[in-house]
């Protein structure tokens, strides 16, 4: 299958830390992938190097991002545009900030479209708008568009992002989190959404999550994320029932949480630890592994498992 | 904490630098600021007088260093005079009950609505010219500014959960004002105080140049600019070296506000993601 | 809705009694009363009697303060004892003069600060931003009375372009008028810059920091039409509102620089009002100015309320 998206070994770091340190994934055609890994693994910093949304002081430092077979990474204000923004749609981890406070919804909505399609009118766009949120599972479309995002409930919110992001017709969806700072019927309905999405012909999606039970349910493949690099990669399958490397397994037996809230048999890694081994060729995971040897210090390669299964540890 | 701001190194070199400048006067300028040579008036620059003599003959350099001192030492006295009141008021408003926060807050509103110069104006009216009269208006101007910060830095801290966990397990209201509320604020109160200061210098100069401040023989900078004013077309140069010392120390404390909540901000600046 | 409106107008009334009841009670502690100095050095006993019962100072304190008010709700400031005629219509002789400085410096000040302002926050660059930083801080640190010495010292003295000292209305000749108040325009605007600017600039960083912002990116908008459709409209209010009120008070802030380009407007007209301890003139003005500073921010407050459903729906701004 063709290439869609592909990070090639992307670097980024700040004034005073490695935040990417060579990361390198793909999401081909139609295919739904997640990234998961703990807060703080870079996951969302990826993300923003996509969109180019990072934080004022980190910066890109070497890589490329390929959007259909383009660097995005060269292209800016309406090359980027066209080339990415149009076709790939994001939603932010937060949805409730992320909707302009002093537009009513259809506005907020329809915007960006009507200004990138003169030849559709605004009624146009609203309708496109209206049946979209529809299709998403909100009955009374018409309402929700008429008020303000205030007036929203926070499932709602999410509704108008994912709907936002589809308003033209993208090739890929980027979504941060979705399940996070959910209530529990409402990320069930947001994860059955997002199953469909999968389904949709053409629609490819990147998913970044730690919530593992959302990630089984919809991806075909999954990326494991450690410390700015990933350390394992394989369809889900592979990953969920034969993990390889001790973070994952580790990961998965926690049962999906974020394995720094619960704390677990993980131990503590202070970040100031963690500053040296982004960089390193040797294991990051190395000062929290259970099950560590002496060659785990020297450089690790990535070994591969089968045709697609991957994992950057030496057992 | 922030390794380098430009601000507060160079707002720091010219406060310094500044009251030094002035405090030498207390014990020597090169001439009496106050003689007069009628033969050697509005004198350029030379080696006997380095910014040159006014119209009197009276050296500018030694006028500047004692007049800096007046305008340093009273903006001193109506920020502080004026800082303690504010924060007296916000703190009271503050933390006592809604009537009484709401008439003091619009008292403070009808303080803000008068122009600083009517303010200043009309306590010349009544008290007389002299830097006590401009000193306190100055101060009155000062006053809306700190208690506005003081209110609203209160009523932010207070909504904070440490505060409410400090509530929950008992502490008293002094207790709570004083080792929680107090301390987070101290900084920013420090940084507003900095910059009201060249705000304050400012004020009683203006004050100074209409003649309604310090009075003569005593110098004040913007007293010399307001004698200036009278050879501005026959003796431009009078105009320059007292209102570029003026510029200069008001830059040097604003910046030194500036570049203090920079440090102080900086330093607090968290990184999330 | 309608409630926010009525404890706003409730507040900006009670600010203006508070206003207008300090003034009183403040120039009622000026030693040797209004009558006395009404009369001058050579008034006689029965002169300076009558003239008290003509303001009515033998009346007590509550009486005439309730009589103040009473002048006050019809509008009427009282005869000015220096010039004899009614305070307002002194005032309104010499408004149109200080409005024009007031309303175009800090027009300029505004679109200046806007411009800069937002450049320095939202730009990429570090420069403009090092730049707006720096023009706050000289700009609040420039004595406006100094400037407009240099200013005559450069553009009267040195170049000859300006004529100080004859003010021309605009009614007889446009460009005279603007070139009487262009340089008091210009030191003024300089004042009101600084604050302005590290208001918008503050303003707008909040807007960068926004999520909707980067968002809006992403979503395919311009970044042209992000910054004029989105983050002015989100970020102006703060600054508007701001203008409003230094507009406001701009009007009782002129005296100095009006003094030095000798220009007849409300400054000038309260130096001699002091000058000549002319208290009711005094206290006129200094109503008159305030009580103008106060119903800007109202006005301000209300357009803010109107323009931002969030706050509509919230019930407005804390009071």
């Amino acid at each position: 299958m063709a290439e869609l998206l592909s990070f090639r070994s992307l670097s980024a770091e700040d004034e005073r830390h490695t935040i990417l340190a060579g990361l390198s994934l793909h999401v081909d055609k139609g295919e739904t992938v997640a990234l998961v890994g703990e807060s703080g693994c870079g996951k969302t910093m990826s993300i923003g190097a996509l969109f180019g949304i990072l934080p004022d002081d980190v910066e890109v430092t070497g890589g490329s991002i390929l959007f259909d077979g383009e660097d995005v990474l060269l292209y800016n204000g309406k090359g980027r545009r066209d080339k990415l923004y149009r076709r790939a749609g994001f939603v932010p981890q937060n949805t409730t900030d992320s909707l302009y406070p002093l537009m009513p919804v259809s506005k907020v909505m329809t915007d960006a479209y009507v200004h990138n399609h003169p030849e559709i009118g605004r009624k146009a766009a609203v309708e496109r708008a209206a049946a979209l949120l529809s299709s998403l599972g909100i009955e009374d479309a018409k309402r929700v568009l008429s008020l303000y995002p205030f007036q929203l409930s926070g499932g709602m919110k999410q509704r108008v992002n994912i709907a936002s992001a589809l308003m033209d017709d993208i090739e890929l969806l980027v979504a941060d989190e979705p399940t996070s700072a959910l209530d529990i019927h409402i990320r069930r309905q947001i994860e059955t959404l997002y199953a469909s999405l999968a389904d949709r012909d053409g629609l490819s999606m990147l998913i970044v999550s730690h919530d593992l039970g959302f990630v089984r349910s919809v991806a075909d493949r999954i990326y494991v994320m450690y410390a700015g690099r990933i350390i394992e990669e394989g369809l889900c399958d592979e990953i969920f029932s034969d993990p390889v490397h001790p973070y994952t397994k580790s990961l998965i037996a926690l049962g999906s949480m974020n394995a720094r809230d619960r704390n677990l048999d993980l131990p503590e890694l202070g970040y100031s630890n963690s500053v040296p081994d982004r960089n390193s060729p040797s294991c990051a995971f190395l000062s929290r592994c259970s099950c560590r040897r002496d060659s785990c210090s020297c450089s690790v390669e990535y070994f591969r498992l089968s045709e697609t299964h991957f994992v950057r540890c030496v057992l | 904490m922030k390794r380098h701001s430009i601000s507060f190194i160079l707002g720091t070199v010219i406060t310094v630098v500044a009251i030094i400048f002035s405090a030498v006067s207390l014990v020597f300028t090169p001439y009496d600021p106050e003689s007069m040579d009628i033969y050697n008036r509005f004198q350029g620059p030379s080696a006997e007088h380095l910014l040159g003599t006014d119209h009197f003959g009276r050296d500018i350099l030694s006028r500047i260093m004692s007049g800096s001192l007046v305008a340093l030492s009273s903006a001193l006295l109506s920020v502080t005079i004026g800082a303690l009141l504010g924060i007296v008021i916000g703190l009271v408003s503050a933390l006592s009950p809604k009537y009484v926060s709401s008439i003091l807050q619009r008292i403070i509103d009808a303080l803000m609505a008068f122009p600083t110069i009517l303010i200043a104006l009309m306590l010349v009216t009544i008290a007389g010219k002299g830097i006590l009269p401009s000193a306190l208006a100055v101060a009155l101007a000062i006053v809306p500014v700190f208690s506005r910060l003081v209110y609203t830095m209160i009523l932010e801290t207070k909504e904070k959960l440490y505060i409410k966990a400090a509530v929950s397990y008992g502490a008293g209201r002094f207790r709570i004002a004083a080792f929680h509320l107090f301390p987070p604020m101290f900084s920013r109160l420090v940084t507003q105080f900095t910059s009201s200061i060249g705000r304050a210098i400012l004020l009683e100069s203006s004050l100074s140049f209409l003649g309604l401040g310090i009075q003569p023989p005593s110098s004040s900078l913007g007293m010399m600019l307001s004698e200036a004013r009278s050879y501005v077309l026959t003796y431009p140069y009078q105009a320059i070296p007292a209102g570029t010392t003026l510029l200069l120390i008001v830059l040097g404390f604003n910046l030194l506000g500036d570049g203090l909540s920079e440090v102080i901000d900086g330093g607090r600046r968290i990184r999330h993601g | 809705m309608g409630k926010y409106i009525a404890k706003r107008l409730l507040a900006a009334l009670a600010v203006m009694a508070i206003v207008s009841f300090m003034t009183f009670s403040v120039l009622e502690l000026i030693p040797g009363n209004a009558a006395l100095i009404a009369a001058g050095t050579e008034g006689s006993a029965t002169s300076v009697a009558s003239i008290a019962a003509e303001l009515g100072l033998n009346r007590g304190f509550l009486e005439r303060v309730l009589l103040y008010y009473k002048d006050l709700l019809s509008f009427d400031l009282g005869v000015s004892s220096y010039f004899g005629e009614n305070v307002s219509t002194l005032i309104g002789q010499r408004l149109g003069v200080t409005f024009s400085l007031a309303f175009f410096s800090v027009l300029l000040a505004f679109i200046f600060s806007v411009i800069l302002g937002s450049a320095a926050a939202l730009g990429r660059g570090r420069l403009i931003d090092a730049l707006s930083r720096g023009v706050v801080q000289i700009f609040s640190s420039i004595p406006s009375f100094w400037l407009s010495l240099l200013f005559l010292i450069l553009f009267s003295s040195v170049l000859h372009v300006v004529n100080v000292g004859d003010y021309v209305p605009p009614s007889v000749s446009i460009r005279g008028y603007l070139s009487s108040i262009i340089l008091p325009v210009a030191v003024l605007a300089i004042g009101e810059t600084g604050p302005l600017l590290r208001l918008v600039r503050a303003s707008m960083i909040r807007v960068r920091n926004e999520d909707w912002y980067r968002i809006g990116k992403v979503r395919g908008i311009s970044r042209m039409r992000l910054i004029m459709a989105y983050a002015l409209r989100y970020a102006l209010p703060g600054p508007l509102t701001l203008a409003g009120s230094e507009l406001a008070k701009l009007l009782g802030g002129t005296a100095i620089v009006e003094s030095i380009f000798a220009l007849p407007g409300l400054g000038r007209l309260f130096l001699t009002a002091v000058e000549m301890r002319d208290i009711p003139l005094v206290e006129g003005i200094v109503i008159f100015v305030s009580f103008l500073v106060v119903l800007m921010n109202l006005v301000t407050d209300l357009v803010l309320f109107f323009s931002n459903p969030t706050m509509r729906k919230a019930g407005g701004i804390k009071l």
